[in-house]
């Protein structure tokens, strides 16, 4: 128990004469000339040569813990320098376990409103804020067609194809078109609402719903087979069949994509009536355990009423969730706009910063859904409604910076900056 | 009712065909053999190593003994609502 009188010791404190060698680049553009071999050859001899013991040195991790002096570690920086390798110390820290402590104000949870700007949806995931518009990347949005002619997406990258019999590409129903607003639309609009995602991605609509909203696996597979002949990167599929069965088609299908480098991304489901008792399931082909299953949020960051909840059994999990109330975007002409419910839209949602990620990161398939995971704001509930929680855009590209210099006074050296490498 | 004294004609199912994994490259192979197994065929997939296309009910249990298939399973609908339900 945590007595609420007593102040909190600092989680972590310096450990007076200990240091911490991390042979590495602060900055993400990893080194060619750093890499596992020069961890295992070469860092042990520069450090045995500088009076280290290597007792405390980790070449898999590229990490030396050691006693030093300043003189010694100016030294050995010095000597990083001179051979090209990257480096830098930090004092070592003691830690320890976190007391248990409680926030009156962390349970409140923010409430987000559509603006005359921006959608609710948009600054839940931080769209906005995000340097990256997803250029360079293609998504590919199986459902109901699109509306090319609409306004808000004149002079944009867009491909499209049908796979229903005797219907052409264009969106005779509403959900296509809202579906890609969401995901690909624009984010700033002159004097109106922003409701896209990643304004700068190439659009691929597949339709493979016909305009009376069903389709079967025969057009869907085609779409799917369609995006990875263009190489899309990632796959936005609200579509789905309340069943509890994992279909096998779409496990080979979601396999195959990330194999590929393409993500695929799908709606968990609207048949939960939560508010009843009824938390529902996710259905087919989210459950599948290659593709990844997408929650609804409200603008309070609650789950859904609508939202599925986890099938037990692999595949059966929601995998993140995504705004899924309310949600503005747009519609087919003469109409334009529609606001609509669903985890049909909080799927475009997370394909939409599943853009944005892969633009920032470079990042593709399988390394992709994990970025997409550990970037997720970690929300206060059930795992098996939001799994990883809300996804979230990449931040803007900051540029390269030094690594902040330790509040402890610096070991003496002839450096005149701090005692951290610059590699 | 069906007055014309003939039997009725055998139900036929549309089947989803996925491919071994090292079949990927020789799909139209595998496809020409489902075709002889009975599979009147409707798409090849061969990125994705699916193949497409309806027989008898009866016939499922053939077409999965064909050389390089790894699953026949019936086609599924997917549906969502019309589009003035506000849950979609």
């Amino acid at each position: 128990m945590v007595d609420p009188e007593k102040p909190l010791p600092p989680a972590a404190v310096p450990v007076p004469g200990r240091f911490v060698v991390v042979f590495d680049q602060p900055g993400p553009a990893a080194s060619a000339r750093f890499g596992a071999r020069a961890l295992q050859d070469e860092v042990p001899g520069m450090l045995e040569a500088q009076g280290f013991d290597l007792d405390g040195y980790f070449p898999r991790l590229g990490v030396a813990v050691v006693d030093a002096e300043s003189g010694q570690l100016g030294e050995l920086r010095a000597r990083c320098t001179a051979q090209g390798l990257p480096m830098h110390i930090v004092p070592e820290m003691r830690y320890r376990i976190l007391p248990t402590a409680t926030d009156p104000g962390a349970s409140a949870a923010p409430a987000f409103a559509d603006t005359p700007t921006l959608t609710w949806g948009l600054a839940a995931v931080l769209a906005a804020e995000s340097g990256y518009t997803g250029n360079g990347i293609r998504v590919a949005v199986l459902d109901t067609g699109f509306d090319a002619g609409h306004p808000d997406f004149a002079g944009r990258d867009v491909t499209t194809e049908s796979f229903i019999d005797g219907e052409d590409s264009h969106d005779g129903h509403g959900h296509g078109t809202h579906c890609i607003g969401t995901s690909c639309g624009p984010r700033t609009l002159d004097g109106a609402r922003g409701y896209g995602v990643a304004p700068g991605a190439s659009i691929y609509a597949g339709k493979v719903l016909g305009n009376d909203g069903s389709g079967s696996d025969s057009g869907i597979l085609a779409g799917i087979d369609w995006a990875l002949q263009h190489d899309c990167h990632i796959v936005s599929m609200s579509l789905g069949a309340d069943v509890r069965q994992v279909h096998p088609p779409y496990v080979a299908a979601g396999r195959r994509a990330l194999e590929r480098g393409t993500l695929i991304i799908a709606a968990a489901g609207n048949n939960a009536r939560r508010s009843a008792g009824d938390p529902g399931f996710v259905g087919a082909p989210a459950n599948s355990p290659y593709i990844m299953a997408v929650g609804a949020l409200d603008a309070q960051l609650a789950v859904a009423d609508f939202s599925a909840r986890t099938l037990p059994g692999r595949g059966g999990q929601v995998d993140i969730a995504g705004p899924g109330v309310g949600i503005y975007s747009s519609w087919p002409m003469p109409k334009r706009y529609n606001t609509i419910s669903g985890t049909s839209m909080a799927t475009p949602h997370a394909a939409g910063v599943a853009a944005l990620l892969s633009e920032a990161t470079g990042f593709r398939g399988r390394e992709l859904w994990a970025e997409l995971a550990q970037e997720a704001q970690r929300l206060e509930r059930p795992s098996v409604d939001v799994a990883a929680g809300l996804v979230q855009s990449p931040s803007p590209a900051a540029p390269e910076t030094p690594a902040p210099a330790p509040q402890e006074a610096a070991p003496e050296d002839d450096s005149p900056e701090s005692y951290y490498g610059h590699g | 009712m069906d007055d014309s004294g003939q039997a009725p004609l055998p139900r036929s199912t549309t089947f989803v065909v996925t491919v071994q994994d090292a079949y990927l490259e020789r799909v139209q192979e595998v496809a020409h053999d489902l075709e002889e197994a009975g599979l009147a065929i409707d798409r090849v997939l061969g990125t994705l190593g699916q193949v497409v296309g309806h027989a008898e009910d009866s016939g499922r249990a053939r077409l999965a003994g064909v050389r390089g298939v790894a699953s026949v399973v019936p086609e599924r609908r997917f549906g969502i609502d019309p589009p003035g339900s506000g849950l979609q």
